[in-house]
């Protein structure tokens, strides 16, 4: 099993304006979890939120109904307690938002995911697109999904969490992403190309495919986050 | 394309507000007693300011994704900033931000996440203060607003282009505003041109017309020049209006009647806004 992981933030930004985030088991060890989370950047302090919600996955934390409230008051004892000027104090009050897809690999062949927004996985066996989850189309994506907030006392409906379960070959490849290169992936899959030979032939080389491909707008400008897991 | 500029900080748009500051506007708004437009028109101003700033900030501080101005036209057409401001045509939205003329406390309820209210004080900063004297001068206002907006246009080729929103009581009493308005709407950058919105503060008992796409239903000539004035609403804008849940028809303007504009900041995207913001 190999995993391979690489982000990049949104051109004109600095690494530390990156507010997506990814977390990982690594491959030593069943089960095998992964996490790509993906801040929203019109809230504040997200790059932590968006951290603490995929570090929370792969450690099995949000399995259970106590698990986002526990990383919630995690979120707020983080970021409270320094003065602020008017416009951050406010900003705080809304708290931070982010998209989050989770993905756990089992030995007996079997993987589970969880997903809130759009962050996405694919799963590719034999140069098919056999699983698009928590999207399946190019204009299912939009500036204002539907997001995990870090407010206190928030609390997410199960109609609003997607579940997906599946069944992996050897060989297989399943990728984890956030939203602009998920959008780019399925645009390019539904005009019958193959995104994912794109993706691992520049896998040494992968910062200039995305250059080339945010230069012609054929990727949207925005934090970009992959992970790649050949089971 | 247009209208697909991409605002970041290295090319940032810009926000003009013109303020109606004429005698007029101190009489009633929507025949509120008590309520004077100048007062109405005041606080949407600074929750303007205060709702574009809110939307640049970052944890780290304010990110200057617009320039903004606010001309006021009244006795005097000019920058209507009060306080450390004063007297500046075009601010970068990170001194609005760190340079209020005062900043008050007031009280509001707020959800509290399980299904209730909880009251909570907050912050309100103020950059703009009610004035009411003088006549309307509307056409030197957008003459200014070119004059100022021209300069803009040339030193940012590539940004979106200007939004300029006027809002006031509608009567001009230096002749008809169009000639001023249509030569104001010439200016564009390679990305479109200059979008001019505008909201009319009336004293009629008249429920709040928001984006309208026809002159039926607008109460007054007043309200038909200013919307036969506004800018079509950009397909861009309105598919954002859309996931903010506004559904808008094709050809709807920029236009609002007896109401506030705070939704247009919404409408123009720096970046991923969630749907469950509120």
């Amino acid at each position: 099993m190999q995993l391979y992981s690489f982000w990049l933030p949104k051109q004109g930004m600095a690494p530390h304006e990156y507010e997506d985030a990814l977390a990982h088991t690594g491959t030593g060890a069943w089960p095998v979890r992964c996490a790509v989370a993906d801040g929203a950047s019109e809230t504040s302090f997200a790059d932590r939120w968006a951290q603490l919600l995929a570090e929370a996955y792969v450690a099995g934390e949000l399995d259970g109904p106590d698990g986002l409230p526990v990383l919630q008051e995690a979120w707020w004892q983080a970021v409270q307690g320094r003065p602020l000027p008017w416009y951050a104090e406010e900003k705080l009050s809304h708290g931070a938002y982010a998209a989050l897809v989770g993905l756990t690999v089992h030995p007996d062949r079997t993987w589970q995911a969880l997903a809130l927004g759009d962050c996405c996985l694919f799963q590719v066996r034999e140069e098919r697109l056999v699983h698009a989850f928590p999207i399946d189309r190019a204009d299912g994506f939009s500036s204002r999904p539907f997001l995990l907030s870090s407010r206190r006392g928030w609390r997410v409906a199960q109609a609003d969490l997607a579940l997906a379960r599946g069944e992996w070959q050897p060989g297989d490849r399943i990728y984890l992403m956030s939203d602009a290169l998920a959008a780019w992936f399925l645009i390019t899959a539904e005009q019958g190309r193959r995104p994912w030979d794109a993706l691992d032939a520049a896998e040494n080389d992968l910062i200039h495919l995305i250059d080339r491909l945010r230069a012609g707008r054929a990727l949207r400008n925005d934090d970009l986050t992959l992970l790649r897991l050949e089971v | 394309m247009p209208y697909i500029a991409e605002i970041s900080r290295s090319n940032p748009s810009c926000f003009l507000f013109l303020i109606d500051q004429s005698g007029s506007m101190m009489d009633n708004w929507g025949g509120e007693q008590g309520k004077r437009k100048a007062d109405g028109l005041a606080t949407i101003i600074n929750r303007l300011l205060q709702n574009l700033v809110i939307k640049c900030a970052k944890s780290e501080g304010v990110r200057d994704y617009y320039e903004v101005g606010v001309i006021g036209y009244g006795l005097q057409v000019g920058p209507a900033f009060v306080g450390e401001l004063a007297g500046r045509d075009l601010v970068k939205i990170s001194e609005i931000a760190n340079l209020p003329a005062r900043v008050e406390e007031r009280t509001r309820k707020v959800d509290d996440g399980a299904g209730g209210l909880v009251e909570q004080k907050i912050k309100f900063p103020v950059w703009f203060d009610a004035v009411a004297n003088g006549g309307t001068p509307m056409c030197q206002a957008f003459a200014r607003a070119e004059q100022i907006l021209a300069q803009w246009c040339a030193d940012h080729p590539h940004s979106f282009p200007p939004v300029v929103i006027n809002m006031t009581d509608g009567e001009a009493t230096d002749g008809n505003p169009t000639q001023a308005a249509e030569s104001l709407k010439a200016l564009a950058t390679n990305d479109g041109n200059l979008l001019l919105f505008n909201v009319h503060l009336s004293g009629a008992q008249v429920a709040t017309i928001q984006f309208p796409s026809g002159e039926e239903g607008l109460p007054d000539n007043y309200a038909r020049q200013l919307f036969r004035l506004s800018s079509d609403l950009p397909e861009y804008m309105r598919s954002i209006a859309a996931q903010e849940g506004l559904e808008m028809a094709s050809g709807s303007r920029g236009f609002v009647f007896n109401g506030d504009m705070v939704s247009v900041i919404q409408f123009l995207d720096i970046g991923t806004r969630p749907s469950n913001l509120r």
